[in-house]
């Protein structure tokens, strides 16, 4: 066989066969397909960076080490916010895959397209985070997810353990030295500032959510060491205080 | 005979495939020698052999006729489908009897002045040499040279075909030809040092 008889091999393969060439929507679809799927992907990856911002915001290591030393608990809630990393990762590389398998991906080198996914799901997420829908999410897979429900329960738990020096709720109201709260279960407690450093103007306001350490005095009446708000304060040093937490 | 299409470029012959089947006609003419020879020399094949590769590729190249990108060349996206059609071929391929493929003198010449191969006077030698070099270097390497050197793609031709960054192709030539050196300092040793 001679190279103008592969020629006519495939004419007859073509004419026996009836082979008829595959329509463009196919490949258009296909095409779309990849891209949609890498959008999604960083969509996806910056609701996961999200939810990452809004625990490394809320976890305090120092009170937990202390607390949870050596324990389970300390373990798991070191591991949540590195799960949301590894989900991060693993969404980031599917919209690497996706981008580089799109007609034009492959004119990119690799590592423009794994950086350009990983900054644009980092920088949705910390839009997300900013504007709130990262308590959104996190509500919703507590309603939706038992096992993150009871994980995330077990921090809120963590600060309503007064016998313990933990106490969390919402102010009702500030006046003087003293600061009324209202826990998780709608009990008021009243807590002495005095020996606990000035309160941040931001913070006194009635419906702020706050975690006080300190020490039980007697049912009702704590008195405090410290209060920290019940959200970090890594990012909003400079931004608009975040809308109470149902907690 | 000449077709109404040869004096159309392959673009719009390509275009004209879905209404005219005798347009792809045209376009397997002008490739199936080029496509043979990159096939062949690529793999070391017979001529069967790189005819049943050559049929597949023809076959999928007018099934997928309607993928065709018009602001590729219909040359990068047809031997594009030339290197898949290798790649998935890949194993069984390797299986087969080697056979020694002519290489034309002037690309020869070319890559072994590249590689700074020791100039030798004898033609068939220095051919042998480049091939023996060649063969031995890993499939990923070899594709760049050949299509650089034999088929006279450029770098952004050869990455439309390989489907990989400009800069991985420069990088994979540059590698391939480091490799065909260190084996031809082994295997030929300069006259001082034998």
């Amino acid at each position: 066989m001679n190279a103008s008889s592969v020629r006519d091999q495939v004419k007859r393969r073509i004419r026996q066969a009836h082979v008829k060439p595959l329509p463009r929507w196919l490949f258009t679809l296909r095409n779309d397909a990849f891209w949609f799927l890498s959008v999604i992907s960083i969509a996806i990856g910056g609701a996961a960076a999200s939810l990452w911002l809004l625990l490394i915001e809320q976890e305090e290591l120092d009170v937990y080490a202390t607390a949870f030393h050596g324990t389970w608990e300390f373990g798991l809630l070191i591991v949540l916010p590195l799960l949301w990393v590894v989900i991060l990762v693993l969404l980031v590389s599917l919209a690497s895959f996706n981008a580089r398998h799109t007609n034009r991906g492959y004119r990119w080198p690799h590592w423009q397209i794994v950086t350009g996914s990983l900054i644009g799901s980092i920088l949705l997420g910390l839009l997300l985070h900013v504007f709130g829908w990262s308590t959104s999410f996190d509500v919703l897979l507590r309603q939706q997810i038992m096992p993150y429900r009871q994980l995330r329960e077990l921090r809120q738990d963590f600060w309503h353990r007064p016998s313990e020096g933990m106490l969390g709720g919402t102010i009702v109201n500030v006046k003087n030295d003293k600061l009324y709260l209202r826990d998780a279960n709608g009990n008021i407690w009243q807590v002495d500032l005095a020996g606990a450093p000035p309160l941040p103007h931001q913070m006194v306001r009635p419906g702020t959510p706050v975690r006080i350490v300190g020490i039980l005095l007697e049912e009702g009446l704590f008195m405090a060491e410290e209060v920290r708000p019940w959200h970090g304060d890594w990012i909003r040093g400079r931004l608009p205080f975040p809308s109470p937490p149902k907690i | 005979m000449t077709s109404r299409f040869s004096s159309m470029s392959d673009e719009d012959i390509a275009a004209c495939v879905l209404q005219d089947t005798a347009a792809y006609d045209e376009l397997m003419s002008r490739y199936e020698g080029k496509l043979l020879r990159y096939v062949r020399r690529l793999m070391q094949l017979n001529v069967q052999d790189a005819e049943d590769l050559l049929q597949e590729t023809f076959l999928k190249g007018y099934t997928h006729i309607s993928d065709f990108d018009p602001s590729l060349s219909f040359s990068s996206w047809i031997y594009r489908i030339a290197h898949n059609t290798v790649r998935s071929a890949y194993r069984r391929l390797q299986a087969r009897p080697q056979v020694e493929v002519t290489m034309e003198d002037r690309a020869v010449q070319h890559l072994a002045a590249d590689v700074d191969i020791i100039k030798s006077t004898d033609r068939n030698l220095l051919r042998s040499k480049i091939r023996d070099a060649l063969i031995t270097i890993p499939l990923k390497y070899r594709e760049t040279l050949e299509l650089h050197y034999f088929e006279g793609k450029s770098i952004e031709e050869i990455s439309d075909i390989l489907q990989i960054p400009r800069g991985t192709v420069a990088t994979y030539m540059r590698r391939g030809k480091q490799r065909m050196e260190r084996f031809l300092q082994q295997h030929n040793p300069s006259p001082e040092q034998s």
